[in-house]
């Protein structure tokens, strides 16, 4: 009976032994994970974006293949998705489709389906106010921004603030155009890289999915490993404490 | 199984109910000044007045002018804030530094719509600005709504804040 007993323990001690270093590395990074994720706020990892190509190709991330460009004299305005680029700077996102682009001396308007953006010559917004059933935009010889909306065609001379009907003159409207590969690329990849945010990876990492279902799996069995660990470390324990009370 | 679908796609739609234009800013302005609304003027967010936003919102505001709308010592201001992922559009009118009425007039979201109803709102009728640019009377949250009771607290500290700047 007594051999038994011993070689019971012995088995317990082998096994939490193995058991502990096989859990240890899963362990580490649900530890590491978990504490990042307890100050998701602190760390910014819900604002801060994966740009690293590697993680990006592994979740299979890509750019989507249409962009639409409207242009001024000596701006860019490109809608990728829900965003819209200022020549390679991201400028807001939306969900509203962007309908054409013009530029006065003093500022930039982008027609959007439901709001109209106004932006400096330097390219910060400065408002967006809305207008509803936005079609085209155009800007006329004395500097008037016209725009044709469902309630027919208004014009503003005083940077957006009034509206009046427009009937004189004929004008072109802003209209689509194709941006340079170059630039092309520039955008698709800032897109890309503002897609992931930090706080997604993480908690892919503490939960195994970063690796699939073998790593769910592996997160899985680690956890009952770790269940075991900790009952046979306590039976150990108590063995302990129970041969000193017989000694005493 | 099915009950459990049906379940799910009936709290979607639930869901999606809320995210919806409660009044047009031009409806709410009609509603405010009984008639006509004035000519909207205009607030420049200058270096000084962007920096206390920042701290009142807690990121920089994404503009650099707003509008609002004064007959004496009545203003009002409309002030989109995100909650979590997408703009809620809020109403602020205020008389004296004071807040008269705080209104939402369109919600994105698709949780935290609670706060939409006049038992909320009504907590920031008579609210005033504190030195430290916090509220003079705290507003009780609700639960589930966190981020869209920070939102509208955030806005009508901006709206008491700007108010303080054209009078």
């Amino acid at each position: 009976m007594k051999k038994y007993k011993n070689a019971f323990w012995r088995l317990l001690y082998r096994l939490h032994r193995y058991i502990g270093l096989v859990s240890a590395i899963v362990l580490i990074i649900i530890s590491i994970t978990g504490i990042a994720l307890n100050h998701t706020e602190d760390l910014m990892l819900d604002s801060q974006m994966i740009a690293s190509d590697a993680i990006l190709d592994w979740y299979g991330i890509e750019s989507p293949s249409h962009l639409k460009t409207y242009a001024t004299e000596n701006h860019w305005l490109t809608q990728i998705n829900q965003q819209i680029y200022f020549d390679h700077s991201m400028l807001l996102k939306n969900e509203q489709e962007l309908l054409g682009v013009v530029e006065t001396a003093e500022f930039i308007v982008a027609a959007l389906s439901d709001s109209l953006l106004l932006i400096s010559l330097q390219g910060e917004l400065i408002e967006q106010s809305s207008m509803s059933g936005v079609e085209l935009i155009g800007v006329d010889q004395q500097q008037h921004i016209v725009v044709k909306s469902a309630s027919g065609i208004v014009y503003s001379d005083d940077g957006l603030l009034s509206w009046y009907p427009y009937i004189n003159e004929m004008l072109l409207w802003s209209k689509a155009k194709m941006l340079p590969d170059e630039d092309e690329l520039t955008i698709k990849n800032s897109f890309r890289s503002s897609i992931l945010p930090m706080e997604r990876v993480i908690l892919d990492l503490h939960s195994g999915r970063f690796f699939g279902n073998v790593g769910v799996i592996i997160v899985d069995i680690s956890g009952v490993l770790l269940i075991l660990l900790a009952l046979s470390g306590c039976a150990i324990w108590l063995k302990h404490k129970l041969r000193v009370f017989k000694r005493r | 199984m099915l009950k459990t679908l049906l379940g799910i796609i009936l709290f979607c739609c639930i869901s999606s109910l809320h995210a919806a234009e409660y009044q047009s800013k031009e409806d709410f302005l009609i509603e405010v000044f009984s008639s006509v609304p004035p000519k909207p003027k205009v607030l420049w967010i200058t270096k000084d007045l962007k920096k206390t936003a920042t701290e009142i919102l807690k990121h920089k505001p994404g503009f650099l002018r707003t509008r609002y709308w004064q007959t004496g010592e009545q203003s009002v201001w409309i002030i989109n804030e995100i909650g979590k992922l997408k703009p809620i559009t809020v109403a602020v009118v205020i008389k004296y530094n004071k807040i008269v009425l705080l209104k939402v007039l369109a919600f994105r979201e698709s949780r935290g719509w609670e706060v939409k109803h006049d038992f909320f709102t009504d907590q920031f009728k008579h609210n005033t600005l504190n030195a430290d640019l916090s509220l003079a009377h705290p507003i009780d949250g609700i639960s589930g709504a966190t981020l869209s009771v920070r939102a509208l607290t955030k806005v009508a500290q901006l709206a008491l804040f700007f108010d303080g700047q054209i009078q």
